[in-house]
């Protein structure tokens, strides 16, 4: 494996992990929220769900950027 | 158990009926051509495999690919196939159960507890019946049915690639872009003909401003970014289902080449998850989308 190839390596490396950092930060705090929001009130368990959901995979949108970036960068780097 | 459908709510039968029995029939050949097809593997095995040759994923056998091969096909009709074979269940499995879910949304029963197919296509159905409720604010509107039947297909091609052999059409972009784009003209549609072509565009400029020169710079460049950022829906659509389907599916392809004995159920778990979620959430934008450009503020 020569310089550049370590280099692209790295920043595939360092593109997922960055990436899956972010979104795994936002999730826990969303899930902690919607998980406290429904102990404290039960009834509003259906209320939240939707929202819940779609803010879940708003955050998850960028954790895949960065994993197809990652991707990009690591199948480019064979070829 | 529950009183029958009345008679405007029976289930059509004549069109779905016919094109069960021929997605059946279909679906009863589709063994036999897979015969000669890995008779042919034996042959020539490294053409056919996925997977390249310094590629950590190992060289799993593809289904389509064969299939396309014998057809006479090269490999970018893979996701076509891929999403035909999904529509084809997907005609089994609503004709044999459209009395199940036609009753859940009429009738409205709980689902009983057994665990069957049954009870999930009633859940899901009702699970469904009422986003629509929440959505559009009607009880049976024609968009329900539109996010249904999103939902149904991708939650069955995204559970196809958890079959061995079976890569998902949803783990293809351009497969998910062609969805994508029918919901992009879908929501357009609607919103033109709910609210006339001249009063849709002016919803894309946003509220009307009474300040001298600011009323008008303003929309002109309200206008401008709703209009990347709607044309920028289908992609974002498309690419989230992509990374989500295709990163399980290459997780899961990773993980047999380390150990193929019982770590990758784990991750199958996993990948049923992901699917439903998935489905949920593309069918979910969608209607969101569709009630966005119907509403007029």
């Amino acid at each position: 494996m020569s310089m550049s190839q370590g280099v692209v390596a790295l920043a595939a490396g360092l593109a997922i992990a960055i990436g899956a950092y972010g979104a795994a930060t936002a999730q826990s705090k969303t899930a902690a929220a919607a998980f406290e929001g429904v102990t404290r009130n039960p009834a509003s368990k259906d209320a939240i769900f939707t929202p819940f959901i779609l803010a879940l995979a708003f955050m998850e949108f960028q954790a895949i950027l960065s994993f197809i970036v990652a991707f990009l960068l690591i199948s480019g780097m064979g070829g | 158990m529950t009183k029958p459908l009345a008679k405007s709510q029976q289930p059509q039968v004549t069109l779905a009926a016919a094109a069960g029995r021929a997605c059946f029939g279909g679906l009863l050949t589709f063994p036999k051509l897979l015969w000669p097809a890995l008779i042919l593997l034996t042959l020539n095995p490294d053409a056919l495999a996925a997977g390249g040759e310094d590629s950590p994923i190992p060289k799993f056998l593809n289904a389509y690919k064969i299939l396309a091969y014998l057809v006479g096909l090269d490999g970018r009709a893979v996701p076509f196939l891929s999403g035909l074979f999904s529509l084809a269940v997907l005609g089994v499995i609503g004709y044999r159960f459209k009395r199940y879910v036609a009753r859940s949304l009429e009738t409205q029963v709980e689902p009983s507890g057994k665990f069957s197919l049954e009870t999930i296509t009633e859940t899901i159905a009702k699970l469904i019946a009422d986003l629509g409720k929440d959505l559009f604010h009607r009880d049976a509107s024609p968009h329900t049915s539109m996010i249904a039947a999103l939902f149904f297909f991708i939650l069955i091609t995204n559970l196809s690639g958890l079959c061995p052999f079976l890569p998902p059409a949803s783990g293809d972009f351009s497969a998910n872009l062609g969805v994508a784009l029918v919901v992009f003209c879908l929501y357009n549609l609607a919103g033109i003909r709910a609210q006339g072509g001249l009063r849709y565009l002016a919803h894309f400029a946003g509220p009307k401003v009474n300040i001298p020169v600011l009323g008008i710079l303003l929309p002109i460049l309200i206008f401008a970014v709703e209009l990347i950022s709607h044309g920028f829906r289908p992609v974002s659509l498309s690419l989230r289902l992509m990374g989500n389907i295709f990163g399980d599916h290459m997780l899961v392809g990773v993980f047999t080449g380390i150990v193929y004995w019982i770590l990758p159920s784990i991750l199958l778990f996993f990948g049923v998850l992901v699917s439903l979620v998935q489905a949920f959430v593309f069918s979910l934008l969608s209607g969101i989308y569709v009630a966005l450009a119907v509403s007029d503020h």
